[in-house]
């Protein structure tokens, strides 16, 4: 007659085993999760950051990239908003280096801003190749708020509003002068959900 | 016949261990993630807000005004996260005003911008830090 031992201490091990190997699966997947998150999340807070600068901060490459465009878009390699950098030809008269100067750092050129607006809506794609946004269902929204004195009135506004169909969503802020006024511009990068994601 | 179950101490000691490293596992996966770093975003606030302020003669106009209410109201607007303070300084580096955030401190860590500009035919330092 054959017999079978199972002695307790060898239940327990057996059982304290099962608990390890399954909190281990457990943790292996939430920190996966998180790693993915998190990777997801400074990909977008770095586009997000740089595209804005390049954005507001230089003229654009050519910087005659307007004129440009439509005549020969490959020639343009980067969208800027601000004027021409440039202290040639400024007045050494400090109150009028601002107009001397046109539009320059924390400037946003009204001619400029026109054209990147008209060609967000005719070729949006274009615009975020240009703007580096490079991502998978990346997209960009970009807006210009007026200051009143108190707060901010919505002036316009270029690209893809993020709606309900948003997975992730980083937002950049700096203060401009646009058509003489005190504004405040507002950058958004955003995922758009893939089938079934955001449900 | 009287059943006894055997423990032995180095058996109580692989438990106690297990349950250890199964609760700080827990413990430290369950953990909020870390922010993602926004410094460069609080710096762009800091160049470009202290860039349009002189601009827009917002600092001259506080000095020779004597009236600090315009930047006062312009940083009362920046983001909810940021706290700012703006102070001016004369060509002694003397401080003549300074303007803080309503219902705001700064924090330990904080970016310092400066503006050189000139109000009535004097330089005047403005910096502003935000945190």
């Amino acid at each position: 007659m054959k017999g079978q031992i199972f002695s307790l201490d060898l239940i327990f091990s057996f059982l304290i085993f099962i608990a390890i190997l399954l909190s281990i699966a457990f943790a292996w997947d939430i920190v996966s999760q998180r790693i993915h998150d998190f990777e997801q999340r400074e990909d977008l807070e770095t586009i997000s950051i740089r595209s804005f600068s390049s954005l507001i901060l230089t003229p654009g490459y050519p910087f005659n990239w307007t004129e440009i465009y439509d005549t020969d878009p490959d020639r343009v390699r980067s969208i800027g908003l601000s004027g021409n950098l440039s202290f040639s030809g400024a007045s050494l008269n400090y109150h009028s280096l601002p107009s001397d100067l046109g539009s320059g750092v924390f400037e946003i050129d009204e001619s400029k801003y026109e054209k990147f607006e008209s060609i967000s809506q005719s070729n949006y794609s274009h615009t975020k190749t240009l703007l580096g946004v490079l991502g998978p269902n990346y997209n960009y929204f970009f807006e210009i708020l007026r200051w009143n004195g108190i707060s901010y009135d919505y002036v316009t506004s270029s690209g893809r509003n993020y709606s309900r169909n948003a997975s992730e969503v980083v937002v950049t802020e700096a203060f401009v002068v646009y058509n003489d006024s005190t504004s405040k511009v507002r950058y958004s990068i955003w995922k758009e959900c893939l089938l079934g994601e955001c449900e | 016949m009287k059943k006894a179950i055997l423990f032995t101490l180095d058996a109580m000691f692989a438990l106690v261990f297990s349950l250890v490293i199964i609760s700080a596992s827990v413990y430290f996966v369950l953990q909020p993630n870390l922010e993602v770093t926004n410094s460069e975003k609080v710096r762009l606030i800091s160049y470009s807000a202290l860039a349009v302020m002189e601009k827009q003669a917002m600092l001259e106009r506080a000095i020779v005004n004597s009236d600090n209410s315009q930047i006062q109201s312009f940083i009362d607007s920046f983001p909810l996260n940021v706290c700012a303070e703006v102070t001016f300084r004369d060509s002694r580096a003397i401080i003549t005003s300074q303007v803080f955030k309503q219902s705001c401190t700064i924090g330990e860590e904080y970016f310092i911008t400066r503006r050189i500009f000139i109000a009535n035919n004097d330089i005047y330092y403005a910096d502003l830090r935000v945190s």
